[in-house]
């Protein structure tokens, strides 16, 4: 369905992205995980067509996707209700009240973002991404720099909410844990230029928990890679 | 409650020495240099009852929002298309220097030949003084809307129409208001101004009167209405521009 074959990027001559490659099915969970400024964040803009690459093909991301940026992005002047619903205003009431309670913001419909935590701002855009819909969500970091409870509790709605549509979801994070929980395969990109270094299988259902037994030698060995 | 009280005492002692001030210098000066305040607010309370004060106000006031509108008008268009097409600002650039430089006295002589002796000067040198702030303000409010937020509008797959509504006109507010509160405080001004130097009606028409008069109380009691009536025009504007949820204000 997602298709990078031979993606690359240089900024001022500096390559980030070398020669990446990878494929994304629907209904998959892939996570990148990967060291700061290895261009995660590059990656995801290239698919979504934000920025162009040097070189390499995407395929697959022409149709609607949604792009959960690594801040909230709401309009500040538009309650958390009127975010929501302005992605895809043709949509009845009913679906956004909805989306607003399973994403726990019941109560806050008419906050301002001003008003809101960093927690509850990542929530609206959360529910923003699943209200405006699309096969392929793309997802850069979005629960860092939240507090353990409220990341679990965030991937715990990520998932409930992935259940429904089953779309394809490009998990951007460098939290081991979290991609271990939701992702049906992990990436371990290189340090830059980048490139794809492993590719990790997970075993059983998504939702699992990450300090299960069976995932210790599998945390072991991406911890491994990542510290080279 | 305590720091609101501070601020209006530390106003109010501002207006007290300025009135300490006026009242010393008219003990000192005739009253035909400087008239005692009791005397000019004298004249004011006559000035209001006067059956043409209102016509008067009336008349500076609507050549002061047609001069605004227009200025308002034109220089928020022409901002908005500079702000989003920096080269075609390139071109408008020498336009709204001359514009900023020329001095008011110069158009004002300049549209009393193009216009006459009828109140159009007056709102042409308000709207010409207008458009430069107005330009300039929210060309530069456009340049620095927030990419992030255009980013996020663009993959939401948001129309230039619904980008410009929701994202780049609310951005631009807090320049806009600022834009507005110098060109409303700059109008009262010049449309008194023009009044004065190309009619005999409004505002300028009853300083002119005054002084042809002598009656220094007079001019004095209208400048004390002008700057209320600037005060006031502002605060409401204020009032207006403010929203809920402090985001904008």
């Amino acid at each position: 369905m997602l298709k990078l074959t031979g993606i690359q990027k240089s900024f001022d001559g500096l390559p980030v992205l070398s020669n990446l490659s990878l494929t994304l099915s629907q209904g998959e969970i892939v996570a990148l995980i990967g060291p700061s400024g290895c261009g995660k964040t590059t990656l995801l803009n290239i698919i979504s067509e934000l920025t162009t690459p040097d070189a390499g093909t995407v395929e697959g991301a022409e149709g609607k996707l949604s792009y959960m940026f690594q801040n909230a992005r709401l309009l500040p002047w538009r309650t958390v209700e009127e975010n929501i619903r302005l992605v895809r205003e043709d949509a009845p009431g009913e679906e956004v009240r909805t989306l607003i309670a399973a994403v726990g913001l019941e109560g806050f419909e008419h906050y301002y973002p001003g008003q809101l935590s960093g927690g509850m701002a990542r929530r609206c855009a959360l529910a923003r991404a699943f209200h405006f819909g699309g096969s392929l969500f793309l997802m850069d970091e979005p629960f860092q720099g939240l507090d353990y409870g409220i990341r679990m509790e965030m991937v715990e709605m990520l998932l409930t909410m992935w259940r429904r549509e089953k779309p394809g979801v490009l998990f951007v994070t460098h939290e081991i844990d979290e991609a271990l929980t939701v992702a049906t395969r992990i990436a371990v990109l290189t340090p830059r230029p980048t490139t794809i270094q492993t590719w990790y299988t997970l075993p059983g259902a998504e939702g699992r928990e990450a300090s299960a037994p069976e995932l210790l030698d599998l945390r072991r060995e991406i911890i491994r890679q990542i510290t080279g | 409650m305590r720091a609101k009280a501070g601020l209006w005492l530390r106003r109010a002692l501002g207006v007290g020495l300025l009135l300490g001030a006026w009242q010393l210098a008219s003990l000192h000066f005739p009253p035909l240099v400087v008239p005692p305040i009791p005397q000019v607010a004298a004249t004011l309370v006559h000035l209001f009852q006067e059956p043409d004060f209102w016509p008067t106000v009336g008349t500076t006031l609507l050549r002061l929002a047609a001069g605004l509108a227009i200025g308002i008008g034109a220089g928020g268009v022409l901002g908005l298309i500079f702000g989003l097409c920096p080269k075609l600002e390139d071109v408008g650039t020498p336009m709204i220097h001359v514009l900023q430089s020329v001095p008011p006295v110069c158009w004002v002589v300049l549209a009393l030949v193009w216009f006459g002796f009828n109140g159009l000067p007056c709102i042409f040198i308000v709207a010409t003084a207008t458009v430069p702030t107005v330009v300039i303000n929210l060309s530069h409010g456009v340049r620095s809307v927030d990419r992030e937020l255009l980013e996020m509008a663009k993959l939401y797959r948001f129309s230039h129409w619904k980008t410009l509504r929701h994202v780049t006109l609310p951005s631009i507010r807090p320049y806009f208001n600022s834009a507005l509160e110098i060109v409303i405080g700059g109008g009262w001004k010049l449309a008194v101004m023009g009044e004065v130097l190309t009619t005999n009606s409004g505002i300028g028409g009853a300083i002119t009167s005054a002084r042809l008069n002598v009656q220094p109380d007079a001019i004095i009691a209208w400048a004390f209405l002008l700057v209320a009536g600037c005060f006031l025009t502002q605060k409401l504007l204020r009032l207006l521009c403010c929203r809920k949820g402090g985001a904008v204000c």
